[in-house]
């Protein structure tokens, strides 16, 4: 009888460990990845939308980096070089003299920290990025402004890291796919 | 042995709970799930002659509708990481985050990508733009 209630302590010890062990899997996952707010859908579209408003010279890859980021079917990425249509998401991509960073991402927020604002958010592109490292910087910085936040390892040009890759990896686009599947 | 069994399966339900729970939430699989991407081409213009390409930024650009600016570079506060707001916009105390706010009450958060070696934050009294916030 004894033994049986060790047994069975034991056990809801296990099982509160598992899930434990579980919870924190499911914080990482959402920590690492996903800042907890995103972009809204405005202005009667489909879905998320958003568009860089391009003030780059043809040094920085914003186009191919917008390109990359719509494979995602949960949002509408484009390059534009002016804002279509009054009330989206219309980020301007600045390009700076920046000594001490390659790229910023400025994301403003509402009060409850749910969604990201349109008024003031923009990103900057340095000229102290060397060309050979514009585009992983410009998929960077273009990820942040999706609600993505870094990760660390990752085979992803969101990797936190000196150098990273060029591109968004498979996770990055199941992230985008869960958050903006779920959320308004 | 009995022992053995019964810790096994319940080992085994729970590392299933948590790779299950992990794919759904956070897609935390290397492997890519086909509904997350589909090929689009309309989203993206073709590059255009720009006049404003590579000039200086006006700070803040923001719509004709919306209100006054909120983030001006230089004039925010640095949101200490051991408070609330601190805690839910930059839970991991992540130094390439900064979360601000502005004089207005309203928050941001400011992603920088360091030049390796340099600070990227040198705090010159003179270019507000290169402040924390």
């Amino acid at each position: 009888m004894l033994r049986d209630k060790r047994w069975g302590i034991r056990s809801v010890l296990l099982a509160v460990t598992t899930v434990a062990v579980f919870a924190l899997a499911v914080q990482i996952a959402f920590a690492n990845h996903y800042g907890g707010y995103h972009l809204a859908v405005l202005n009667g579209h489909s879905q998320a939308t958003i568009w860089f408003v391009d003030r780059t010279d043809t040094t920085w890859p914003v186009t191919a980096s917008a390109d990359e980021w719509n494979r995602s079917s949960r949002l509408t990425v484009g390059r534009r070089a002016e804002c279509p249509h009054s009330g989206d998401y219309c980020p301007p991509v600045h390009q700076v003299n920046a000594p001490g960073y390659y790229g910023r991402t400025v994301r403003p927020l509402n009060a409850d920290f749910t969604h990201i604002s349109r008024s003031g958010f923009f990103v900057e592109l340095s000229t102290s990025t060397p060309l050979s490292r514009r585009r992983s910087v410009a998929c960077h910085e273009l990820g942040h402004a999706l609600g993505l936040e870094h990760r660390l390892p990752a085979d992803s040009c969101l990797r936190n890291d000196s150098v990273f890759p060029n591109l968004p990896d498979d996770h990055d686009f199941n992230m985008l796919y869960s958050v903006y599947s779920h959320t308004p | 042995m009995k022992r053995l069994v019964l810790a096994s399966l319940v080992l085994a339900l729970g590392v299933a709970a948590v790779g299950t729970a992990t794919a759904v939430v956070g897609g935390n699989d290397d492997s890519l799930n086909p509904a997350a991407v589909e090929p689009k081409t309309a989203a993206v213009d073709e590059l255009v002659d720009d006049p404003e390409a590579g000039k200086p930024p006006t700070y803040a650009p923001r719509g004709t509708d919306d209100g006054p600016p909120s983030y001006v570079p230089g004039l925010a506060e640095v949101v200490p990481p051991d408070t609330p707001a601190g805690r839910k916009l930059n839970p991991t105390n992540d130094p390439n985050v900064r979360a601000c706010r502005n004089p207005d009450g309203t928050y941001v958060v400011i992603h920088t990508t360091p030049v390796p070696g340099k600070d990227p934050y040198p705090n010159d009294p003179e270019d507000l733009r290169r402040r924390p916030c």
